[in-house]
């Protein structure tokens, strides 16, 4: 059995309402749910509303509402509800195998088209990314991937001269190797015994207060973090990027702006950078923690509502850094599904994210501020432990982002990358010498 | 429910209402612009059609009102449970209809 903690979004029932059983209603589909002792009568109740609504059993022409082929005769504790597996003893959704196994029997049936045939049409392509999307509800992979071949399917659509009524089914599509390394990462992750890529627990499906909250935000002079409840801080400035392998846009030395049509990283891939160290971190911090009753809900904090769509959206994008970065991205949030922990990105007002505007920007001409001068300005900050991040982490997330690797790759990166550690400096360490927030390790 | 007696067995049942749109009739005035013709037939559909695009809205109505009578008890055989329901929540039956 699991545990979940009551909160505001799910506060404990009643004792009225635990008797009373639940029924839900999608179009035609019904599900009843009541607690043992009380499912016969829940069920008897359920029939004898369905009789009331749409006739009475042999009344009616076009036949009985409730159908004996498709009654299922049986009450459990495990079923399959709108195209899901839902079990209530281990509290889970499931992506079903046997839905998987199709979708394996197809893509290996395109993948194994050679050379000039390695097409499919509009039509293949769109039923895909429509059932891939469909287990995107429960599968981190799922977004991604869906929106990587949808990209395949948009670019054929604006490419077709003149769409016609066969154009749907006739129509070729060439897979572009991005397109067969998705289906290729799909078709290793469907069968994967290890079944929580394709499954979630219950509570981390419904919106539940927050355990954790950090906060970042980015500047072209650098990217910084924080979180109260993990009680860390940390900065790095754009000169460890750039020594790094980060393709830092030049920056007027007086305004810290981008100079004129300068080339490099825009600001939102830099908060979408300065979220994804932001996340590593706390799951470090959350894998040392260990799990909780009902897993942990991670809120995580930026003002670039750009940043914060692409992990939720990743990928839409056919920029190659931000596809690698975005696959970095998903792969730390199925790290953080094993870890059964949900990461809500939430947008927070630019004005109200101070703290960690303080940590990435520079002071009023430019002056990079000395670390402990932002802790001493920012009574939250006080309070914060100094993190030192490991410079492989940089390093790592600069050279796989460049590289043409495929998802599987980043799955394996992201898990070695949560074996580093950072090193925690205790409260009232002198921090004046520090500029970026790194160790060599 | 899983909150509130976390070792205790949660059941469900799930079931399906067949032919479901076409239980909803349509009002005659409206049934003729779902009419096709078949062969030398002209044919009237009387309950909603699949496909027509206010066919689940419609439906949804008896839908959610069947969710609602499964989670009320009466105390009654289900001959009378619409009455039962009339009388006892008949402002928002009523609501409901029309």
């Amino acid at each position: 059995m699991i545990t979940i903690p009551a909160d505001s979004h799910h506060p404990a029932l009643s004792e009225a309402e635990l008797v009373t059983p639940f029924h839900a209603s999608y179009v035609d589909d019904n599900a009843t749910i009541a607690f043992q002792s009380e499912m016969a009568a829940a069920v008897d109740n359920s029939v004898k509303a369905a009789f009331a609504v749409f006739g009475e059993s042999g009344c009616d022409r076009r036949g009985d509402c409730l159908q004996m082929d498709k009654w299922v005769p049986t009450v459990t504790e495990c079923f399959t509800f709108l195209g899901f597996d839902i079990d209530t003893r281990l509290m889970t959704l499931k992506w079903p195998r046997a839905k998987r196994a199709a979708l394996h029997k197809e893509i290996s049936g395109i993948l194994a088209r050679q050379g000039k045939d390695r097409w499919v049409s509009p039509q293949e392509m769109a039923h895909l990314v429509g059932v891939v999307r469909s287990a995107s509800e429960v599968a981190p992979w799922g977004t991604f991937l869906s929106f990587n071949l949808q990209n395949a399917l948009t670019k054929a659509a604006q490419n077709a001269k003149k769409p016609n009524r066969t154009w749907y089914s006739k129509h070729k599509i060439y897979l572009s190797n991005t397109a067969v390394q998705t289906l290729t990462q799909l078709t290793e992750t469907l069968l994967d015994p290890d079944e929580t890529l394709w499954t979630r627990p219950m509570a981390l499906y419904f919106d539940r207060d927050c355990t954790h909250r950090i906060y970042s935000d980015a500047s072209y002079i650098g990217i910084g973090g924080w979180s109260p409840c993990f009680s860390f801080c940390w900065r790095i400035l754009r000169d460890d990027l750039s020594q790094y392998g980060f393709h830092m846009k030049t920056v007027d030395r007086s305004t810290s702006e981008p100079t004129g049509t300068a080339a490099g990283l825009h600001i939102n891939p830099l908060e979408y950078l300065a979220a994804i160290v932001n996340l590593w971190l706390a799951l470090t911090f959350l894998m040392d923690a260990g799990p909780i009753d009902g897993g942990y809900i991670l809120q995580l904090n930026a003002d670039n509502t750009s940043a914060l769509a692409w992990f939720s959206e990743a990928a839409r994008t056919p920029d190659p850094f931000l596809q690698g970065l975005a696959r970095l991205g998903s792969a730390f949030l199925v790290c953080a599904c094993r870890l059964l922990t949900k990461v809500v990105p939430t947008h927070i007002a630019g004005k109200k994210n101070v703290e960690a505007d303080a940590l990435s920007r520079p002071l009023a001409g430019n002056v990079v501020p000395p670390l402990d001068y932002v802790m001493q300005q920012w009574p939250h900050l006080q309070t914060c432990r100094v993190c030192l991040l490991p410079s492989r982490l940089l390093r790592e997330i600069a050279a796989i982002t460049s590289s043409q690797k495929t998802g599987v790759s980043f799955d394996m990166l992201a898990t070695e990358l949560l074996t580093l550690r950072p090193n925690i400096l205790s409260r009232g360490v002198n921090t004046c010498i520090l500029k970026s927030t790194l160790f060599d390790d | 429910m899983r909150i509130s007696r976390p070792t205790e067995p949660i059941l469900v049942h799930a079931d399906d209402i067949g032919a479901a749109f076409r239980r909803i009739l349509y009002h005659p005035d409206v049934a003729i612009a779902f009419a096709y013709a078949s062969s030398d037939y002209l044919i009237i559909p009387v309950g909603q059609v699949f496909g027509g695009r206010s066919s689940p809205p419609f439906y949804g109505l008896l839908a959610d009102l069947r969710e609602v009578l499964a989670m009320v008890q009466p105390p009654v055989p289900s001959s009378l449970f619409m009455i039962w329901f009339k009388k006892r929540h008949f402002l928002q039956y009523h609501l409901v209809l029309h």
